[in-house]
């Protein structure tokens, strides 16, 4: 086991250096660079920025230099002295932006993440074992519809409704008096206020999927072999589903954790723009389109290492899990 | 020591006065000495009359001018020098809109971005040496006191205000002037090109700036420069009043030792000095002292933005209450547009026009009451919100030659059904127009603005006839006069306006007159790539903006080698820059306008406007630019308790708008 990690942590080097390669390309490919998109924006508020100015922020930037100059400067950076580059559009060092977004962006993800799987698994169970019940057609189609209603379709209802019933405005996750004070109880509470309607939203979505899952899993599992084997034997019924069915079905979510990881900081991004959360996603989404290439590549590294650690992580669980896989 | 106690009404009325010999020395530029100077020392000697009782704060009482009470609490305190103190001996006096304002509120805006709260460096600041006035008629000082121009346009003297300060308290004298000049203008480093705005009109050789004494500079330049002094008051100047020496110095390797730089430098997670230069000089940065009204102190990661008042700022009203009246400028971040107007109509924004789209206008009205806002229509500076550049340098010498006969291009613009266009596309905002300057600009001629823009189909036909287009091929479109197909592709990336409808309803309403034109839209870094490049795009859309006072980049007003705007005649423009060692010459009425435009860069301020009106008659007179819908309004939502916004004004870049309107005496009625 030990040399099996070992071996897939060396793997994941290469692996990473080719991705944050291409990455950092891909990101440079559309024509122009953070200087023209800036100008492009500013532009269309009639604001227009001179030439020499222009010349002056590119040599600034280190616009002006090759590609790999560019990525060389960048890489060397982050594994030498552990700095990520600075951000234009932001005009701060990536790092000082990306660890405060991720902080709050993580605690979202990660309940809803947990709030799907509570809500999920038991009611997929039931699903499967009280199949073509009322029970199960109403889940059922609940979860269809949770499933086809894209997250932001849902965030604009819900900011229309709660707005238009309740005049509260939920946007962003504290209210106005807060944003600005120092972390202390009151603001706990009121992010509290605040964070449940992202964290339902995107709880739905992976809810719905969740009982899909497990219950076509758990209906395949349910009239194999060994668990007429265990009725005949006499287990309780209750201890029979849970103990083994149940284990084998959850082997998807096992087998996604590595892109569950990497959608605790990308995931959420519509969602997060509809309700103006101050998460990762937007800031991602918005480094992309202005060409900020410091802060997406930074970004986009972390999305990948967060991926490759995950899927180890998922195979190591998947190991200890399933009794039917072998390392070899 | 004398008591200077004095009464409202006497100070008003010295204001008055004041404020009228600031402006007149303004006018008088010519003139060489400063009689404005003068008057404010008259000002604590006059005569006492009845102290206005319990009105002002106590620190004020004694005080020629009257400040914000966070401020005066702040001087009560003993953290901040009095207010007489603070102001410069002689300080700009700003008139008011509507009344004499209250200290105090916040000013909530929307930012699209983190950089977008970056208008506090320009249009919410327009702090320039000299800047236009309210209606763009002319020049006048601001934070010189006044200013002199010698005989030949060549020397531009600018006498500061004595006593004048930083943010920070630090005096604000001609040294900032020559730190910016010989440390950070002449640093190839800080600046790699010399901005155009500073170079010679003839020579393209760099100005000079010297210090005369601590409070007069003179800009000098080899040869007649008389549009400099609309550069000094246009934006691409602004920044050079905002490099304070005593800051900067200490990130600048001709004051700090190397080693003392590269620590800083590295500390920062900097490579190189100018880096770390160029963040420290940035909005971005609250240490950063400015001349500003207000000054950043919460910047972007943190949201909201927040600016706050600069205790130091050098203007007063006219009662002698230094300003600006509003305590701060918060910033909210939004991902996009929509959502900032959304924010506008619920209320949530107090005065802004900035990303409110005039297409909303019925949304806006609709939520008036409730959101208790009032929605203003101020205008914009746009001759034409949607103008065709037919390109006279094309690889393609039939279609060139077409485009290059004044009866083709006659027969277009009389083609098209404007005044459908204005109704349909632009939903009844702008009227059908030529491509001239707005009617609120000095130059501003009705004939130039209706030539050739009434629709006319049989005109239009009987020109093209008239130049041998006559035969039609069987779908009914004109073929040229060799027999081969012609057909126009007008290219546009929908940036600025309603341009793919307007663009399909000018193709419609040419299909009449037998002009086959495709509508070919395309994203907007390639758009800029092609118009850049000139050989290939038959026509381009881009919008003629700025057309108040246009004299500093006329780029719509003669064929131009552009990108955005698409270049019209980039080997003529070459042509005439490399004085026609390269490209193409341009026939006779071109050349004229070229160097009718050379004459407009060195004319003495008495000259200018004979030669800008003859500029602006020549450039509608040849058609050169086809225009369609202009006079769009700026619309903005401003709270109902939110004053001195001026109903009518024009929204321009040059004009730094709303800077021209002065918002440092907006202010928010509290009750």
């Amino acid at each position: 086991m030990t040399i099996y990690i070992i071996r897939r942590v060396l793997y994941m080097i290469p692996t990473l250096i080719a991705i944050s390669i291409l990455s950092f390309v891909i990101i440079q490919l559309p024509p122009g660079d953070f200087l023209t998109s800036y100008v492009a924006q500013l532009r269309q508020e009639g604001d227009i920025i001179d030439e020499s100015q222009l010349e002056s922020l590119r040599v600034r930037y280190g616009l002006g230099e090759p590609v790999y100059v560019q990525y060389g400067k960048w890489i060397s950076g982050i594994f030498l002295r552990g700095d990520w580059g600075q951000s234009m559009d932001w005009q701060k060092p990536v790092k000082e932006l990306i660890w405060e977004r991720l902080g709050l962006t993580m605690i979202i993800s990660l309940s809803s993440l947990l709030v799907s799987w509570f809500i999920a698994i038991p009611i997929g169970v039931y699903s499967a074992t009280h199949q073509y019940s009322i029970l199960d057609y109403t889940m059922t189609a609940f979860s269809f519809i949770g499933l086809g209603t894209p997250g932001f379709m849902l965030a604009l209802i819900v900011l229309f409704v709660l707005q238009n019933q309740f005049g509260m405005n939920v946007g962003g996750l504290f209210s106005e008096e807060y944003i600005n004070a120092p972390w202390n109880w009151a603001k706990v509470v009121d992010m509290l206020k605040h964070i449940w309607v992202p964290m339902a939203i995107v709880a739905v979505n992976g809810t719905a999927g969740n009982i899909r899952i497990t219950r076509a899993n758990l209906l395949d599992e349910l009239n194999k072999p060994y668990v007429e084997t265990a009725r005949a034997k006499g287990v309780k019924e209750s201890k029979l589903i849970w103990k083994y069915p149940v284990r084998v079905a959850l082997n998807p979510f096992f087998s996604t954790v590595g892109w569950s990881l990497a959608s605790l900081v990308s995931g959420v991004t519509l969602v997060a723009v509809v309700l103006s959360l101050q998460t990762t996603g937007p800031m991602l989404l918005r480094a992309l389109t202005t060409q900020d290439m410091y802060l997406a590549g930074s970004f986009i590294l972390l999305l990948s290492v967060l991926t490759v650690i995950g899927t180890l992580i998922s195979d190591i669980l998947l190991a200890l899990v399933d009794p039917r896989i072998r390392l070899q | 020591m004398r008591m200077k106690t004095q009464s409202e009404r006497v100070s008003r009325r010295q204001f008055l006065q004041l404020s009228a010999v600031a402006s007149a020395s303004a006018l008088l530029a010519a003139c060489g000495s400063s009689p404005a100077a003068e008057a404010p020392a008259a000002a604590p000697a006059a005569p006492t009359a009845v102290p206005a009782a319990g009105e002002a704060a106590p620190a004020a009482a004694a005080s020629q001018y009257k400040e914000a009470p966070m401020l005066a609490e702040m001087v009560n305190a003993g953290s901040l020098p009095p207010v007489d103190e603070r102001l410069p001996q002689n300080p700009r006096v700003i008139p008011v809109v509507e009344e004499i304002g209250e200290y105090g509120g916040t000013w909530y805006r929307v930012a699209v971005g983190p950089g977008d709260a970056g208008t506090i460096t320009n249009r919410l600041s327009y702090e320039n040496l000299l800047r236009w006035n309210e209606d763009g008629s002319g020049v006048v000082a601001n934070i010189v006191e006044s200013y002199e121009v010698n005989d030949d346009a060549t020397v531009f003297t600018m006498h500061l205000r004595q006593g004048m300060h930083w943010s920070d308290g630090e005096p604000f004298t001609a040294d900032d002037y020559m730190f910016w000049h010989d440390d950070v203008l002449l640093n190839t480093d800080l600046t790699p090109s010399i901005p155009s705005w500073f170079k010679d009109p003839v020579t393209a050789n760099p100005g000079v700036i010297e210090k005369v004494d601590d409070f007069t500079i003179n800009f000098k330049f080899e040869n007649s420069y008389g549009l400099f002094l609309q550069m000094l008051a246009g934006p691409s100047s602004s920044s050079i009043s905002d490099y304070p020496k005593h800051y900067l110095t200490q990130f600048h390797p001709s004051y700090t030792d190397e080693a003392t730089l590269a620590q800083l430098t590295a500390d920062a997670g900097f490579d190189e000095w100018f880096q770390l230069f160029g963040q420290k000089r940035n909005w971005q940065n609250p240490e950063q002292p400015h001349i500003w009204a207000w000054v950043p102190t919460r910047v972007p990661p943190d949201v909201p933005v927040v600016a706050e008042r600069n205790p130091y700022f050098y203007k007063v009203d006219t009662e002698g209450n230094q300003l600006p009246y509003l305590d701060s400028i918060t910033w909210d971040v939004v991902e996009n547009a929509d959502l900032a107007n959304l924010k506008a109509v619920a209320g949530e924004i107090d005065c802004q026009f900035r990303h409110i789209l005039w297409q909303n206008y019925p949304l806006f009205i609709e939520n008036m009451e409730q959101g208790e806002y009032r929605v203003m229509r101020w205008a914009l500076a746009e001759g034409s919100n949607c103008l065709l550049h037919p390109n006279y340098n094309h690889t393609d010498e039939g279609l060139r030659d077409l485009f290059r006969t004044k009866d083709f291009r006659i027969a277009l613009s009389v083609g098209i059904n404007r005044s459908q266009i204005a109704e349909l596309a632009y939903q009844g905002f702008g009227t059908g127009r030529q491509a001239t300057v707005i009617k609120e600009s000095p130059y501003y001629k009705e004939e130039n603005a209706i030539r050739y823009a009434e629709f006319d189909p049989a005109q239009a036909n009987q020109l093209l006839d008239g130049i041998g287009l006559t035969e039609k091929d069987n779908e009914g479109y004109r073929l040229r006069a060799d027999g081969t197909p012609l057909s126009i592709s007008i290219e546009y990336a929908p940036i600025f306006g309603p341009w793919r409808d307007a663009v399909q309803m000018i193709t419609d309403s040419w299909k009449e007159i037998g002009i086959r034109a495709i509508p070919k839209e395309e994203d907007r870094t390639l758009f800029s790539q092609r118009g850049t490049a000139g050989e290939e795009m038959d026509m381009g859309i881009w919008i003629m903006d700025r057309c108040l006072t246009p004299l500093i980049e006329p780029w719509s007003f003669f064929p131009y080698r552009g990108g955005t705007p698409p270049s019209t005649g980039g080997l003529w423009w070459d042509w005439y820059q490399s004085q026609g060692a390269q490209g193409e010459e341009p026939p006779t009425e071109v050349q004229d306008q070229y160097a009718l435009y050379d004459q407009i860069r060195g004319a003495s301020p008495d000259a200018l406007p004979a030669l800008a009106q003859q500029f602006f008659d020549n450039a509608s007179e040849n058609l050169w630019f086809i225009g369609t819908v202009g006079d769009l309004p700026h619309v903005g939502i401003v709270k109902n308790n939110f004053r001195n916004v001026p109903e009518n004004a024009v929204s321009d870049w040059l004009q730094q708008t709303p800077g021209n309107t002065n918002v440092e005496q907006y202010f928010k009625r509290q009750a």
